[in-house]
């Protein structure tokens, strides 16, 4: 196992390496950093130049990537391209704010996707499995935009006629937001509506995939021997079948914890929450390429450790893998 | 059993937080919440906390942002404030002296004007100011405009003496945000106000000179003011803080404002922000601002050939209904919008002079103009001429819906006239990166965000000018706005300025289409707001906001 995830280690650098210089290429070519310079008259072809000069836009890519290189390894990503402001400490504080809302999401549409799967399969072709299975349809086709949006039309709308504040449509916490329980409380009603976004996603993908998992393992031959020794149902569902059919889908979650460092861009940007995807979104609306590739190299490097956590855990969960 | 146990807790634990979430936030009416206490204005500000978001205003190219004046107006006061009347009004001075040959400015600073630690606002600070503008390690983060004709800054007391190398007409805009330089002095100018308003040398402690002190920038999140409690030379803040919250998307910034979530929101235009007409409770201001839409015209080698003549950038600006078009996209948001007429002077400038109002839409006016160049229609009704087809690219920014819409509109208008306009919608880094300082197009609509002192003229218009996109050149509005440049009586200069504008009128070198509106929503229990429509935003008045 060990030698396993040391060559997966290994394997991992070159992937990287590439992925810095193709997302830099490609980051540095979509756009021009120096945009908003151009569209100022008082800026002379002269200054304009200077600053090039200055921050070395004039240079091919290739050296410019050593210099982002050079930067990134020694100096934390370095500084912003106006500014001159540390990227790290900016990246430490979203990804711990993305962290609080999305693992809630996804801990929650786990639970109750996983739930709903699993009766759905045991209850087939039930009024039950009809029904989420039309409103897990309904969720896998519904845009996230417009969920969010209209989440929050409902709860400004239940504020204007009952004047009862449920959840705030915007932001990670009131101006003066309290301490202790205040602040926990507060921290819940800003962060509801966007968990709630994402939770109705996740469940219908979770449940999905749990029932057809499950479907799959109650019509296998182990679970029709151990009904055959004489068990209780409960426990060949539980101890035999739901265990099982668990596995797949621990390596889709540990998959998607890996993508949590991404943020959910979508999500965060309508909420107005400083997390992972608004900073990428910010940075690429300033057309700064440094703080975006500090982004996408700290999410291709977590959905690189988590794919290997992933085969690991699949190796762990199931004994008939083995890595040696 | 344990099992159980645990189901249990965890049914009480997510009771009680529901209870709690909803229990604790039942509040009285749209007009008070539990997050906007009494004294304090919660803002929704549309910029601001990006990863680049700077606060040192004196470095222009790299922090220079509406919002960044908008928090900082009440922070950090200058020689001139601009008024809702687009005028100059003495801020931190109490009146200023001007000589000629060579030109020489006297600021009488303020008595009562000082620095949040008691210490007086002086002309030292003048000079910092100046001396920081021109130092070497600021040059590529701060535009030298002005501040490199400047000989010297004289007086260390409330009188301030700023000598020129020679006339500069724009002379006002310099010493705008003045630096208080017993703060900064000797710190990097760079990095040292890039999270706060404060002095480094006492443990980054706020420092204002104005009737808030900036106390704290959460970078994502917002930004808290706080009442100046150590005076200033105006009368003090009825408010005891003032917090700007990061909401950059205008359909959340809207629900916002519906939801009492926030108590002012200044978004841009959107047709989105109709429905909040109706809505009790809140108060809408709108004026037109100082953001031109406009339709450059290239004339240079990349263009259509055919837009190097006069009379056919005559025709084409008679193809196109401004005022029809600015109705329908701003109509429901400001019912005084119509057709800018001036390509020089905005509606609500002093010496605005309507030269472009003669060319109204007329078909057959364009027809007249067409059979006068031997010009004819083909099968599909659009006009060639010397076998050159009458037809333009038209580009501008794609994913902007108001500018999509605008650009149906001009080309339906167009077309009934003989005149092809073709979707040519770019990127906005592509338009600005690249087509337009490359001159690489026929057409292209955007806004110039313009400020008050007309000195952007000369960049705009003058002959070989790298802001000069379309490569207009006539050297008689070159001569006429260089001069203006230089010339320190207003009325004057604005004569010049218009005589220009005469000339460019009959050369038609950009259409001017219209002013966007503002659009200034907040709760009806807050008091003393007035839009400013200028540069310097709505918080220009802040110490007389109140919350009844």
């Amino acid at each position: 196992m060990l030698t396993y995830i040391i060559r997966r280690v290994l394997y991992s650098i070159p992937v990287l390496v590439a992925t810095s210089f193709l997302i830099f290429t490609f980051v540095s070519i979509s756009g021009d950093p120096l945009g908003r310079l151009r569209a100022n008259p008082n800026i002379t072809e002269q200054q304009f130049h200077s600053i090039e000069h200055s921050k070395n836009l004039d240079r091919p890519i290739v050296v410019r990537y050593g210099y982002w290189v050079k930067d990134a390894v020694t100096n934390q990503f370095g500084t912003t391209l106006f500014g001159q402001r540390k990227i790290w400490p900016d990246l430490k504080r979203v990804m711990g704010h993305t962290l609080q809302f999305v693992l809630t999401a996804i801990i929650l549409s786990v639970l109750i996707g996983v739930s709903i799967g699993v009766y759905s399969a045991l209850r087939q072709y039930s009024v039950f499995d009809y029904t989420t299975t039309t409103i897990s349809f309904i969720g896998f086709a519904t845009p996230v935009f417009w969920l969010a949006l209209m989440l929050q039309v409902v709860v400004v709308n239940i504020f204007l006629k009952w004047h009862v504040r449920v959840f705030y449509t915007s932001g990670l916490s009131s101006p003066f937001p309290g301490h202790g329980i205040h602040w926990f409380v507060d921290r819940v009603q800003h962060l509801a509506l966007p968990v709630i976004a994402l939770c109705i996603l996740g469940v219908a993908g979770y449940s999905r995939y749990m029932r057809a998992s499950m479907l799959e393992v109650l019509n296998s031959d182990y679970v029709r021997t151990a009904r055959a020794k004489g068990l209780i149902e409960r426990r060949v569902i539980m101890k035999h079948a739901f265990r099982n059919a668990l596995i797949p889908l621990i390596t889709l979650v540990a998959l998607d914890f890996g993508a949590i460092f991404a943020g959910a861009i979508v999500t965060e940007t309508i909420f107005t929450l400083d997390g992972m995807g608004f900073y990428f979104i910010n940075a690429l609306q300033a057309s700064d390429p440094y703080p975006v590739m500090a982004w996408l190299m700290v999410v291709a490097t977590m959905v690189i450790v988590f794919n290997l956590i992933a085969d690991i855990l699949y190796g762990v969960f199931d004994p008939r893998i083995r890595y040696d | 059993m344990h099992r159980r146990k645990l189901w249990l807790l965890a049914g009480v634990v997510l009771a009680a937080l529901a209870l709690a979430a909803t229990g604790s936030a039942r509040v009285n009416g749209p007009a008070s919440h539990d997050s906007s206490k009494a004294g304090t204005l919660v803002w929704g500000a549309e910029q601001g906390g990006g990863p680049d978001w700077c606060l040192n205003l004196i470095l222009d190219i790299d922090c220079n942002a509406f919002w960044n004046v908008v928090f900082q107006t009440p922070v950090i006061r200058g020689a001139f404030l601009f008024t809702p009347a687009f005028k100059y009004k003495p801020d931190l001075i109490s009146r200023y002296t001007l000589k000629r040959n060579p030109q020489r400015i006297t600021y009488y600073i303020r008595a009562k004007a000082k620095w949040s630690d008691g210490v007086q606002v002086t002309g030292k600070d003048f000079r910092f100011t100046w001396a920081t503008a021109l130092n070497p390690k600021n040059k590529d983060h701060i535009d030298p405009l002005g501040w490199e004709d400047i000989t010297s800054v004289k007086g260390n007391g409330k009188v301030v003496t700023v000598t020129f190398k020679k006339n500069y007409a724009p002379w006002k805009t310099l010493f705008g945000y003045v630096l208080p330089q017993h703060a900064l002095q000797g710190t990097d100018m760079l990095t040292v106000w890039n999270d706060c308003i404060c002095n480094p040398k006492k443990g980054n402690a706020p420092i204002s000179d104005g009737p808030f002190l900036l106390t704290k920038f959460d970078r994502g999140s917002g930004i808290t003011l706080e009442k100046n409690t150590h005076g200033w030379y105006g009368k003090p803040a009825k408010l005891s803080s003032v917090v700007f919250r990061f909401i950059t998307n205008t359909n959340s910034e809207i629900q916002a404002i519906r939801g009492g979530e926030v108590d002012a929101i200044y978004p841009q235009p959107q047709l989105a922000l109709a429905d909040l007409k109706g809505q009790a409770g809140l108060r809408i201001q709108t004026h037109l601002g100082l953001q031109e839409e406009h339709i450059e015209i290239q004339q240079g080698a990349k263009g259509n050939p055919l837009a190097k003549q006069t009379w056919l950038r005559q025709a084409l600006i008679t193809a196109l209904n401004r005022t029809a078009a600015a109705k329908a996209l701003y109509g429901t948001l400001n019912s005084k919008i119509g057709a800018l007429n001036s390509l020089v002077r905005l509606t609500n400038e002093p010496g605005y002079t309507p030269h472009f109002k003669k060319w109204n839409y007329n078909v057959n006016k364009v027809a007249a103009l067409m059979k006068a160049h031997n010009c004819t229609k083909g099968s599909d009704g659009i006009y060639s001429c010397n076998g050159t087809k009458v037809s333009f690219l038209f580009e501008s920014t794609v994913g902007n819906k108001l500018r999509e819409l605008a650009f149906t509109i001009f080309q339906d208008q167009a077309a009934k006239a003989g005149i092809q306009l073709k979707n040519g919608f770019v990127p906005a880094g592509t338009l600005f990166g690249s087509h337009l300082p490359e001159h690489n197009f026929d057409l292209a609509m955007f806004t110039y965000v313009l400020a008050v002192d007309p000195h952007y003229n000369v960049s705009i218009f003058s002959c070989g000018s790298p802001g000069n996109y379309g490569e207009y050149c006539n050297r008689n509005v070159t001569k006429l706005l260089t001069q203006s440049d230089q010339e320190l009586n207003d009325a004057k200069r604005v004569k010049l300025i218009n005589k220009a504008d005469a000339i460019m009128a009959n050369d038609v070198p950009q259409i001017p289409l219209f002013q966007r509106a503002t659009y200034f929503v907040y709760k009806s229990n807050v008091k003393g707001m007035v839009d400013n429509a200028s540069s310097q935003g709505p918080s220009w008045n802040a110490e007389s906001w109140s919350k009844g």
